[in-house]
């Protein structure tokens, strides 16, 4: 539930309530940034250690169905299934090329320590665009928060010291003048810092309802039961790929 | 009675959108790595739910199901993954399990809905009444879903079962003040129904706003309502309200604003109904028949009748309502004539007589026949 400012709220309270509501962004963002990481990490390891044998188990089942309708022309729905494992096998190849997992990989940043954190928090929450006052001075925090988030996920601390410098010695971080307008400006900031808050809490609650939130999820159940479950999995999959392959060559 | 089949064929095209692509590779490696990590007893019930081909068989594996604790492992996930792999039965009963234990709205609530809308198109009742139970296990509906939800469960209230009607009622209670579109129906089933069921559609009234206290307090709440079609079915139950609304006539009369042509022929129509005569509703009728539009003026014409107000000129101008161009409106001065047309029965029975004669608008010429021979009764 979105609550408007009161028109005649005293300005002091309206400026702790726009203090409060960035700072409660600045963690969302923080939050955000933090479960992208660690999502992106656990996706590349599960295409690497599970991906690439689905494409061969897929590929393998392509070509046994596809061995089966040969030696069988008078079943059309040995065809059909052939058809359809074919089709599987090139959209598994196809998702898993797409995800870039084939490709070399970066080293992964470390854990983000606490004054990281905080420094995170205390940057976006005074560059944050809806603090803007005006169109241009909204352009220049759009792209310091772009490259603070750079910077947050590559943990490089003397990039976001940079950031908040530069933001520092711009003009754009120089209040204005106007009373009244001031203070209209901050009650719409409020009511527009209330509605980014509601969308990141948005975001944040797909990215946990994603499949591959839940993935990880299981993984990290399993782990705490002393399982390796992605591990378990890959060797289930090498398990089927063997059969297949057996079968394959039964076919001739 | 419909049969299972249809009925689980007719959910699995209502949500056909939850059906997962036939590639994704991570929903699959979810799928595997349930089969390795939950329960052996488990994952046998869930293959069983899915393909069991006896029906016997699938219900007592999901009431089962059911008795799981939602943390054993791989319970939860292996029932939502049910839902988006499995077709119409499966489907629901999975939604339903996890609904009995508050589990995944996001998932198991757009299943609900969908079952609950054909359940009520199809009148399984019995399977309504399960799945309204189901909405309403969850301590709140998502406010993103709830615009699919309230719909049906609104509909649910309209079915003549009091069970159905109270379960769906007490769902409606998890949506809040987003329940509003229930504001007139809950009104009404609360002024006709006796305790515990009374209770429960006040309360439910009491979540939508708690300053509601009454049945009639509900009303005067729907009548203020941004939605014109509720404010006008609001109007409706007035019409037909069985004991007083004169303490509530100001508000009804503040209707007079509504810019909503609907809105303002109803007012008068209800105004007309209930014999509201009262100088301030008669200075409303004697503007709207005149300053109002076709249907307005008709309604307003009708209802200074019933107040046997100058009868003879407004059945006049009721009866000019039957040359009108437009059939809703012939159809409407057809069926107020009827109502109103006992005091001038010859001069009304000959201007319906003439209308039906000259009428080749089928559903009008129904109409004018049904007045007809009311009248004539």
């Amino acid at each position: 539930m979105i609550n408007h400012p009161e028109p005649d709220q005293p300005r002091q309270e309206l400026e702790k309530q726009r203090a409060d509501l960035l700072e409660k962004l600045a963690e969302l963002d923080l939050q955000l940034a933090d479960l992208r990481t660690e999502l992106q990490a656990f996706e590349r390891r599960y295409y690497q250690m599970v991906g690439h044998l689905y494409v061969e188990l897929d590929e393998i089942q392509a070509r046994l169905a596809e061995a089966r309708a040969r030696y069988a022309p008078e079943q059309p729905e040995l065809w059909t299934a052939a058809r359809h494992a074919r089709h599987q096998a090139q959209q598994t190849a196809r998702e898993y090329h797409d995800s870039g997992a084939d490709l070399p990989e970066k080293e992964p940043p470390p854990p983000p320590d606490p004054d990281l954190k905080k420094l995170f928090r205390t940057i976006a929450s005074q560059i944050h665009p809806d603090r803007a006052e005006n169109e241009k001075s909204r352009q220049l925090r759009t792209e310091l928060m772009a490259k603070l988030n750079a910077a947050y996920a590559q943990r490089d601390h003397q990039a976001m010291e940079n950031i908040l410098r530069h933001w520092r010695e711009s003009p754009a971080s120089v209040k204005g003048e106007d009373p009244a307008a001031d203070l209209e400006r901050l009650r719409r900031q409020i009511a527009q810092l209330q509605q980014r808050a509601v969308e990141r809490e948005h975001e944040l609650a797909d990215l946990y309802d994603s499949e591959r939130f839940r993935l990880l999820q299981q993984v990290s159940m399993a782990q705490d039961q002393g399982r390796d479950l992605l591990a378990e999995l890959a060797e289930d999959i090498l398990r089927r790929i063997r059969m297949a392959r057996a079968a394959l060559d039964e076919t001739g | 009675m419909p049969n299972l089949e249809e009925l689980g064929q007719l959910i699995t095209i209502k949500t056909a959108n939850l059906d997962a692509p036939a590639s994704n590779l991570l929903r699959r490696g979810l799928e595997d790595a349930l089969q390795l990590a939950a329960d052996p007893r488990l994952s046998t019930l869930l293959q069983s739910l899915e393909h069991a081909p006896d029906w016997a068989e699938k219900i007592a594996v999901w009431e089962e199901l059911r008795q799981f604790p939602p943390d054993t492992p791989g319970w939860v996930e292996g029932l939502r993954l049910l839902i988006y792999r499995g077709r119409g039965w499966p489907r629901l009963l999975a939604a339903e399990a996890l609904a009995w234990h508050g589990q995944t709205p996001r998932d198991a609530i757009p299943v609900l809905s969908a079952a609950l809308e054909v359940t009520l198109s199809l009148q399984r009742l019995d399977w309504a009444r399960l799945v309204c139970g189901a909405l309403g296990r969850y301590a709140s509906l998502p406010r993103s879903i709830v615009a699919q939800a309230v719909p049906s469960l609104v509909d649910a209230l309209y079915t003549k079962d009091p069970d159905v009607q109270g379960y769906a009622a007490q769902a409606l209670q998890r949506a809040g003040e987003l329940a509003y579109p229930a504001l007139v129906r809950l009104a009404i089933l609360t002024e006709r129904s006796q305790p515990p069921l009374k209770d429960i559609f006040l309360a439910t009234l009491k979540t939508i706003d708690p300053a509601i206290d009454q049945p009639l307090s509900a009303l005067r709440r729907a009548l203020d309502d941004k939605d014109p079609e509720l404010r006008r079915r609001a109007l409706v139950a007035l019409a037909e309200w069985p004991s007083s609304i004169t303490t509530i006539l100001p508000d009804i009369l503040q209707a007079a604003r509504d810019e909503e042509p609907e809105v303002l022929q109803q007012l008068a129509l209800t105004l007309g109904r209930q014999a509201l005569d009262h100088s301030d509703s008669r200075a409303v009728l004697e503007d709207l028949a005149t300053a109002g539009a076709p249907g307005v003026s008709l309604a307003a014409h009708y209802a200074l009748v019933r107040f046997n107000h100058d009868t003879a000129k407004h059945q006049r101008a009721i009866r000019r309502g039957l040359r009108e161009t437009d059939p809703s409106l012939r159809r409407l001065a057809a069926r107020i004539l009827a109502e109103v047309g006992a005091s001038h029965s010859w001069q009304t029975r000959r201007a319906l007589h003439k209308a039906l004669h000259n009428e080749t608008d089928p559903e009008t010429r129904t109409t004018l026949q049904k007045s007809l021979s009311r009248l004539e009764v």
